[in-house]
């Protein structure tokens, strides 16, 4: 089932902007990325905004909706309030570089202190196995990213993360 | 087509080791995998074909430049494995990072750019704002990309016939045609817009590469399935197929395909394997030679080891390692 649905997007850059309406097709089972989408093919193409895997796990996606952060390819049209205009605005924890984007660099920054993963000396290829327990810590960090509160963290790019996310079979190999 | 791990695993396990899964077929689809079937079909997921790099510096035809990963080509021959391309990025990045380090590093002087290709450069890149004036409506670059998609996914998709791939290449030419009349709005920074304007010309340039060269190549392996042709061929193996800008590129044909020879496996990475196996893929010609199966030497594993990275004798990554568009690429 399809019906048009109101957005009001922020278009603007870092010397200021403000919300403009418009008025785009939804369709059944879609998110709110994919109504972003369709509005930079027909009315919008100069649209900016970023996004990745579509799939929850990268993070680039983040914007407020409703004022509230989410990631807006994991944010279904039908848990949104019915008949409201859906409000899509830039993070404001990060400077605003042009309509939905962001500056991030802080993020690559925080992420340039993790310690990289070394190996335990003196160990033969083969002899160092991960362990349950340290895949399911790197869970803990999952909810992060799509936690209402939640600027994505470098903590979630964290190697074990990626490897966890990576190896389910249907996304993964 | 539906999958169901319900009726194979009990619940809590199914939270445990596909936690992520689990999560997005709650939250995007409204499943219960622990409890019920979940729908499923095909996607891309890995491009086979790339640029043609040695595998020993992974250099490029292109004088300077360096290729790894996803983008190179012939590593994995037909069919990647599942896990191989996080090896394949550590090893050949590694290999391009440094030989690229040391051919800068050795050279006499630096080249000087071009003003005139620069600014030719340049200005190809703006035309999608002015338009390039050519004759006919103007195009919306995302009309472009999504008839693009469809077309590659309807005729050049899993399961190859060759009717559906010489209506691929007609499309291709229109698009192409249609693709010089994209007009963009707005400003240059951050703009999708352009961006897929641009971007445009290359995708337009491999999916052409991939639908001549998966229509060259008249047998099933790996990842390129032909209707027409269901079986491997065993002389089409030592073949990999290259791609390259037409010397006269014809409104319907940008790009050429020729024929190039795989070298042959070195006898210490044959002697790897059972003859049983050798037998599924090698012709009778390579079976009868003295090399199969040869005794193992320690080549083979030396020369991925070797801090140098020196040309190790005959090279570390045999068969297909030098390579390109060997299937047409995709899945
Ligand atoms: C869903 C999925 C699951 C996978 N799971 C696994 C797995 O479990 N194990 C495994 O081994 N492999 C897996 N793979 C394959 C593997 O992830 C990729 O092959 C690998 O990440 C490719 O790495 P790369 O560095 O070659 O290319 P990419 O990671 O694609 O990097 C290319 C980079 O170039 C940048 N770029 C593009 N254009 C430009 C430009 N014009 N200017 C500047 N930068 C540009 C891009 O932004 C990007 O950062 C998976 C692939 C997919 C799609
Ligand atoms: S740990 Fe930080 S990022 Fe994660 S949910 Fe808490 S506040 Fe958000
Ligand atoms: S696009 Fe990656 S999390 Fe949304």
């Amino acid at each position: 089932m399809s019906y048009q649905a109101d957005f009001r997007v922020w278009r603007g850059d870092s010397s200021g902007g403000g919300l403009e309406d418009y008025s785009v097709e939804v369709n059944e089972g879609e998110v709110v990325l994919d109504i972003v989408h369709r509005l930079q093919a027909t009315q919008t193409p100069d649209l900016a905004v970023r996004w990745n895997c579509k799939a929850g796990k990268c993070g680039s996606c983040s914007a407020e909706i409703n004022g509230r952060p989410r990631l807006m390819c994991m944010t279904r049209m039908s848990t949104l309030p019915p008949g409201e205009p859906v409000t899509i605005t830039p993070m404001r924890t990060f400077p605003v570089q042009r309509d939905l984007v962001t500056d991030v660099s802080f993020n690559y920054a925080k992420a340039r202190e993790v310690p990289a993963f070394v190996p335990p000396q003196g160990l033969a290829p083969g002899e160092y196995r991960m362990q349950q327990a340290d895949v399911n810590r790197s869970q803990e960090f999952r909810k992060c990213k799509s936690s209402a509160s939640s600027a994505r963290t470098p903590a979630t790019r964290s190697a074990t993360t990626r490897r966890t996310s990576r190896r389910s079979p249907g996304r993964g190999s | 087509m539906y999958l169901d791990v319900s009726a194979r695993l009990p619940a809590e396990e199914i939270r445990r080791r596909l936690p992520s899964m689990h999560h997005q077929f709650k939250e995007l689809a409204d499943v219960d995998i622990t409890a019920e079937p979940m729908e499923v079909g095909p996607t891309c997921h890995y491009v086979m074909g790339g640029v043609e790099v040695d595998p020993d510096t992974a250099a490029s035809k292109v004088p300077g430049l360096y290729a790894a990963g996803e983008v190179a080509g012939g590593m994995h021959g037909s069919n990647r494995l599942g896990g191989n391309s996080l090896s394949d990025l550590l090893v050949f990045g590694r290999r391009a990072g440094l030989h690229a380090a040391l051919y800068s590093a050795a050279l006499a002087e630096h080249p000087l750019l071009d003003e005139e290709q620069i600014s030719a450069a340049a200005a190809e890149a703006l035309t999608p704002f002015e338009g390039s004036g050519a004759e006919g409506p103007v195009e919306n670059p995302y009309t472009l990309h999504q008839e693009l998609q469809q077309s590659m996914n309807d005729l050049v998709g899993i399961i190859r016939r060759e009717g559906e791939m010489e209506e691929a290449l007609k499309r291709l030419a229109e698009l192409r045609e249609r693709a010089e009349r994209a007009v963009v709005e707005g400003h240059r920074q951050f703009n999708p817009g352009w961006h897929l304007a641009l971007d445009l010309r290359n995708m337009l340039l491999v999916s052409e590469c991939v639908a001549r060269a998966a229509l060259e190549r008249t047998e099933s392996r790996g990842g390129h399935t032909r209707e027409d042709h269901p079986a491997m061929d065993h002389d089409w193996r030592r073949v990999n197929l290259v791609c390259s800008l037409a010397e006269k590129p014809a409104p319907d044909a940008q790009i050429g395909v020729h024929h190039q020879a795989n070298p042959p496996i070195r006898a210490d990475l044959l002697a790897l394997f059972g003859l049983d196996e050798l037998k599924k893929y090698l012709t009778e010609a390579e079976l009868a030679a003295p090399t199969v199966p040869g005794p193992r030497s320690a080549g083979a594993a030396d020369a991925d080891g070797a801090d140098t990275d020196s040309a190790a004798a005959g090279g570390a990554a045999a068969d297909g390692a030098a390579t390109n568009t060997q299937t047409g690429a995709d899945q």
